[in-house]
Protein backbone atom coordinates (compact mmCIF):
# COMPACT_ATOMS: atom_id res chain seq x y z
CA UNK A 1 0.00 0.00 0.00
CA UNK A 2 1.52 3.36 -1.15
CA UNK A 3 2.34 5.33 2.17
CA UNK A 4 -0.37 8.60 2.92
CA UNK A 5 0.14 12.12 2.36
CA UNK A 6 0.22 12.73 6.28
CA UNK A 7 3.48 10.01 6.50
CA UNK A 8 5.29 11.87 3.19
CA UNK A 9 4.76 14.97 5.61
CA UNK A 10 6.38 13.83 8.09
CA UNK A 11 9.05 13.09 5.80
CA UNK A 12 9.42 16.68 5.40
CA UNK A 13 9.08 17.48 9.06
CA UNK A 14 11.96 15.18 8.89
CA UNK A 15 14.27 16.75 6.83
CA UNK A 16 13.22 19.99 7.65
CA UNK A 17 14.28 19.10 11.29
CA UNK A 18 11.20 19.79 12.46
CA UNK A 19 10.67 16.27 14.33
CA UNK A 20 11.99 15.98 18.15
CA UNK A 21 14.56 13.06 18.18
CA UNK A 22 11.94 10.09 19.45
CA UNK A 23 9.97 11.32 16.49
CA UNK A 24 12.44 11.44 13.82
CA UNK A 25 13.69 7.79 14.74
CA UNK A 26 10.03 6.60 14.48
CA UNK A 27 9.99 8.53 11.34
CA UNK A 28 13.38 6.92 10.12
CA UNK A 29 12.06 3.81 10.78
CA UNK A 30 9.23 3.71 8.56
CA UNK A 31 11.72 5.34 5.80
CA UNK A 32 13.60 2.38 6.06
CA UNK A 33 10.66 0.11 6.07
CA UNK A 34 8.72 1.43 3.17
CA UNK A 35 10.69 1.96 -0.48
CA UNK A 36 8.44 5.17 -1.62
CA UNK A 37 9.00 6.81 1.53
CA UNK A 38 12.72 6.35 1.42
CA UNK A 39 12.72 7.09 -2.34
CA UNK A 40 10.63 10.94 -1.03
CA UNK A 41 13.05 11.32 1.89
CA UNK A 42 16.29 10.53 -0.60
CA UNK A 43 14.65 13.14 -3.09
CA UNK A 44 14.15 15.68 -0.95
CA UNK A 45 17.67 15.52 0.82
CA UNK A 46 19.21 15.24 -2.78
CA UNK A 47 16.98 18.63 -3.49
CA UNK A 48 18.45 20.26 -0.21
CA UNK A 49 21.68 19.63 -1.46
CA UNK A 50 21.09 20.75 -5.11
CA UNK A 51 19.88 23.97 -4.29
CA UNK A 52 22.65 25.91 -3.44
CA UNK A 53 24.24 24.93 -6.93
CA UNK A 54 21.48 26.67 -8.78
CA UNK A 55 23.03 29.82 -6.88
CA UNK A 56 26.46 29.38 -7.04
CA UNK A 57 26.93 32.71 -9.16
CA UNK A 58 25.52 34.48 -6.40
CA UNK A 59 28.37 33.50 -3.39
CA UNK A 60 31.28 34.94 -6.14
CA UNK A 61 32.45 38.40 -6.86
CA UNK A 62 30.19 41.26 -6.66
CA UNK A 63 28.55 43.20 -10.23
CA UNK A 64 30.42 46.82 -9.75
CA UNK A 65 27.41 48.40 -9.05
CA UNK A 66 27.25 46.56 -6.06
CA UNK A 67 30.84 46.88 -5.43
CA UNK A 68 30.81 50.56 -6.06
CA UNK A 69 27.74 51.10 -3.40
CA UNK A 70 30.13 49.06 -1.25
CA UNK A 71 32.91 51.42 -1.83
CA UNK A 72 30.86 54.31 -0.94
CA UNK A 73 29.71 52.60 2.34
CA UNK A 74 33.35 52.24 3.86
CA UNK A 75 34.34 55.47 2.24
CA UNK A 76 31.03 57.42 4.34
CA UNK A 77 32.30 54.86 7.74
CA UNK A 78 36.22 56.17 7.42
CA UNK A 79 34.60 60.07 7.11
CA UNK A 80 32.58 59.33 10.30
CA UNK A 81 34.94 58.00 12.25
CA UNK A 82 37.16 61.11 11.41
CA UNK A 83 35.01 63.40 11.55
CA UNK A 84 33.46 61.71 15.24
CA UNK A 85 32.30 64.00 17.55
CA UNK A 86 32.13 67.28 15.58
CA UNK A 87 29.61 66.11 12.93
CA UNK A 88 25.94 64.36 12.85
CA UNK A 89 25.78 61.23 11.08
CA UNK A 90 22.71 61.81 9.00
CA UNK A 91 24.71 62.79 6.00
CA UNK A 92 25.83 59.40 4.85
CA UNK A 93 22.09 58.30 4.27
CA UNK A 94 21.74 61.30 2.09
CA UNK A 95 24.46 60.91 -0.10
CA UNK A 96 23.58 57.09 -0.52
CA UNK A 97 20.10 57.77 -1.33
CA UNK A 98 21.37 60.28 -4.52
CA UNK A 99 24.02 58.02 -5.58
CA UNK A 100 23.10 56.81 -9.45
CA UNK A 101 22.14 53.04 -10.12
CA UNK B 1 29.28 51.69 11.41
CA UNK B 2 31.95 49.30 10.28
CA UNK B 3 30.11 46.67 12.29
CA UNK B 4 26.69 47.32 11.15
CA UNK B 5 28.28 47.35 7.28
CA UNK B 6 30.47 44.09 7.60
CA UNK B 7 27.34 42.24 9.24
CA UNK B 8 25.16 43.73 5.98
CA UNK B 9 27.71 43.29 3.72
CA UNK B 10 28.11 39.45 4.93
CA UNK B 11 25.05 38.63 3.92
CA UNK B 12 24.91 40.03 0.19
CA UNK B 13 25.15 36.42 -1.06
CA UNK B 14 21.90 35.52 0.28
CA UNK B 15 20.39 38.58 -0.51
CA UNK B 16 21.06 37.75 -4.17
CA UNK B 17 19.52 34.50 -4.22
CA UNK B 18 16.12 35.52 -2.66
CA UNK B 19 16.46 39.35 -4.53
CA UNK B 20 16.64 36.50 -7.77
CA UNK B 21 14.22 34.00 -6.88
CA UNK B 22 11.66 37.52 -6.25
CA UNK B 23 12.61 39.38 -9.71
CA UNK B 24 13.19 36.06 -12.09
CA UNK B 25 16.42 38.20 -13.48
CA UNK B 26 20.08 38.23 -11.91
CA UNK B 27 19.98 42.34 -12.98
CA UNK B 28 16.21 43.11 -11.00
CA UNK B 29 17.70 41.38 -8.42
CA UNK B 30 21.46 43.44 -7.91
CA UNK B 31 19.31 46.56 -8.10
CA UNK B 32 16.79 45.15 -5.75
CA UNK B 33 19.87 44.15 -3.14
CA UNK B 34 21.34 47.88 -3.87
CA UNK B 35 17.79 49.56 -2.72
CA UNK B 36 18.07 46.50 0.05
CA UNK B 37 21.24 47.72 1.10
CA UNK B 38 20.83 51.44 1.35
CA UNK B 39 17.58 51.03 3.06
CA UNK B 40 18.84 48.34 5.93
CA UNK B 41 22.01 51.19 6.29
CA UNK B 42 19.87 53.88 6.67
CA UNK B 43 16.97 52.02 9.34
CA UNK B 44 20.19 50.10 11.17
CA UNK B 45 18.94 52.00 14.14
CA UNK B 46 15.87 49.92 14.21
CA UNK B 47 17.30 46.34 13.59
CA UNK B 48 16.92 44.05 16.98
CA UNK B 49 20.01 42.94 18.28
CA UNK B 50 19.87 39.18 19.08
CA UNK B 51 17.29 39.00 16.33
CA UNK B 52 18.34 37.07 12.96
CA UNK B 53 20.18 39.63 10.58
CA UNK B 54 19.68 38.11 7.54
CA UNK B 55 15.55 37.57 8.46
CA UNK B 56 15.37 41.29 8.90
CA UNK B 57 16.65 42.26 5.61
CA UNK B 58 14.99 39.50 3.59
CA UNK B 59 11.69 41.51 5.08
CA UNK B 60 13.55 44.74 4.23
CA UNK B 61 13.27 43.11 0.35
CA UNK B 62 10.50 41.35 0.29
CA UNK B 63 9.11 45.10 1.43
CA UNK B 64 10.65 47.05 -1.17
CA UNK B 65 9.94 44.55 -3.54
CA UNK B 66 6.30 44.40 -3.06
CA UNK B 67 5.98 48.29 -2.74
CA UNK B 68 8.07 49.52 -6.23
CA UNK B 69 8.47 46.62 -8.43
CA UNK B 70 5.38 44.85 -8.62
CA UNK B 71 3.63 47.91 -8.39
CA UNK B 72 5.52 49.87 -10.91
CA UNK B 73 5.92 46.93 -13.31
CA UNK B 74 2.22 45.86 -12.90
CA UNK B 75 2.78 42.29 -12.70
CA UNK B 76 3.25 39.96 -10.02
CA UNK B 77 6.56 38.01 -9.19
CA UNK B 78 8.01 36.88 -12.43
CA UNK B 79 9.45 33.35 -13.95
CA UNK B 80 12.82 32.87 -13.41
CA UNK B 81 14.82 33.05 -16.03
CA UNK B 82 16.55 29.86 -16.28
CA UNK B 83 19.00 30.66 -19.15
CA UNK B 84 20.40 32.88 -16.21
CA UNK B 85 20.45 30.06 -13.28
CA UNK B 86 23.35 27.77 -14.20
CA UNK B 87 25.71 29.60 -15.96
CA UNK B 88 28.74 29.32 -13.56
CA UNK B 89 27.58 25.54 -12.33
CA UNK B 90 29.04 23.10 -14.55
CA UNK B 91 27.99 19.38 -13.69
CA UNK B 92 30.85 16.46 -13.46
CA UNK B 93 28.89 14.37 -15.94
CA UNK B 94 26.84 14.20 -18.51
CA UNK B 95 24.00 12.38 -16.56
CA UNK B 96 24.09 15.05 -13.65
CA UNK B 97 23.92 17.39 -16.44
CA UNK B 98 20.59 16.64 -18.13
CA UNK B 99 19.59 16.59 -14.03
CA UNK B 100 20.27 19.72 -12.92
CA UNK B 101 19.75 21.17 -16.40
CA UNK B 102 15.60 19.15 -15.40
CA UNK B 103 15.83 20.99 -12.23
CA UNK B 104 16.73 24.10 -13.37
CA UNK B 105 13.89 24.15 -15.75
CA UNK B 106 11.34 23.04 -13.39
CA UNK B 107 12.20 25.40 -10.42
CA UNK B 108 11.60 27.84 -12.91
CA UNK B 109 7.81 26.63 -13.69
CA UNK B 110 7.59 26.52 -9.75
CA UNK B 111 4.56 29.36 -8.66
CA UNK B 112 6.84 31.79 -7.46
CA UNK B 113 5.06 31.81 -4.07
CA UNK B 114 6.11 28.02 -4.13
CA UNK B 115 10.19 28.45 -4.97
CA UNK B 116 10.07 31.69 -2.38
CA UNK B 117 9.39 29.53 0.21
CA UNK B 118 11.82 26.89 -1.10
CA UNK B 119 14.63 29.01 -1.10
CA UNK B 120 13.87 30.29 2.16
CA UNK B 121 13.69 27.10 4.19
CA UNK B 122 15.28 24.91 1.60
CA UNK B 123 18.59 26.64 0.86
CA UNK B 124 18.39 29.78 3.47
CA UNK B 125 17.77 27.60 6.56
CA UNK B 126 14.22 30.11 8.03
CA UNK B 127 12.22 28.13 10.05
CA UNK B 128 8.67 27.65 9.16
CA UNK B 129 7.86 30.00 11.68
CA UNK B 130 10.53 32.83 10.54
CA UNK B 131 9.21 32.01 6.81
CA UNK B 132 5.46 32.17 8.01
CA UNK B 133 6.46 35.49 9.56
CA UNK B 134 8.22 37.10 6.63
CA UNK B 135 6.08 35.97 4.11
CA UNK B 136 2.78 36.45 5.47
CA UNK B 137 1.26 33.28 5.37
CA UNK B 138 0.27 30.94 8.19
CA UNK B 139 2.38 28.52 9.23
CA UNK B 140 0.43 25.24 7.79
CA UNK B 141 0.35 27.22 4.38
CA UNK B 142 4.70 27.53 4.55
CA UNK B 143 4.53 23.62 5.31
CA UNK B 144 1.83 22.11 2.48
CA UNK B 145 3.53 24.93 -0.06
CA UNK B 146 6.77 23.42 0.72
CA UNK B 147 5.39 20.15 0.34
CA UNK B 148 3.68 20.68 -2.81
CA UNK B 149 6.53 22.29 -4.49
CA UNK B 150 9.13 19.55 -3.37
CA UNK B 151 6.50 17.42 -4.81
CA UNK B 152 5.62 18.89 -7.86
CA UNK B 153 10.03 18.38 -8.62
CA UNK B 154 9.95 14.99 -7.91
CA UNK B 155 6.91 14.07 -10.07
CA UNK B 156 8.33 16.37 -12.88
CA UNK B 157 11.84 15.15 -12.80
CA UNK B 158 11.24 11.54 -12.53
CA UNK B 159 8.75 11.74 -15.66
CA UNK B 160 11.59 13.60 -17.74
CA UNK B 161 13.86 10.56 -16.13
CA UNK B 162 10.95 8.20 -17.65
CA UNK B 163 10.97 9.74 -21.12
CA UNK B 164 14.97 9.62 -21.44
CA UNK B 165 15.08 5.88 -20.37
CA UNK B 166 12.09 5.81 -22.83
CA UNK B 167 13.99 7.27 -25.54
CA UNK B 168 16.78 5.25 -24.88
CA UNK B 169 15.07 2.58 -25.05
CA UNK B 170 13.57 3.26 -27.98
CA UNK B 171 16.79 4.28 -29.52
CA UNK B 172 18.56 1.06 -28.62
CA UNK B 173 15.72 -1.15 -29.97
CA UNK B 174 16.06 0.76 -33.61
CA UNK B 175 20.03 -0.12 -33.53
CA UNK B 176 19.20 -3.82 -33.02
CA UNK B 177 18.66 -4.59 -36.49
CA UNK B 178 22.06 -2.78 -37.51
CA UNK B 179 24.15 -4.81 -34.39
CA UNK B 180 22.01 -8.38 -34.49
CA UNK B 181 22.24 -9.55 -37.98
CA UNK B 182 24.07 -12.88 -39.32
CA UNK B 183 27.83 -12.35 -39.12
CA UNK B 184 29.72 -13.09 -41.62
CA UNK B 185 30.35 -17.38 -41.89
Amino acid sequence: MPPTVSLKYLVQDLIDGRLSADEAARVEQLIRDDPELAHTARFYRWLNDQLPKLFETEAKALPPRLQELLDALAILDDEDAEDEGDVAPAGGSTALSDKPR
Amino acid sequence: MRQEIDAVVGEIPSLRRYGRSLTGSRAAADDLVQDTLERAIQKFHLFEPGTKLRLWLFTIMRNIFLDHYRKARKVGMVSVDTSEFHAEYRPADQLDKLVHRDLVAQMGRLKPEYRELLLLVGLEGLSYEQAADMTGVPLGTVRSRLFRARNMLLRKLEGQDMARRRSARTHAANRIPEVSGPGPD
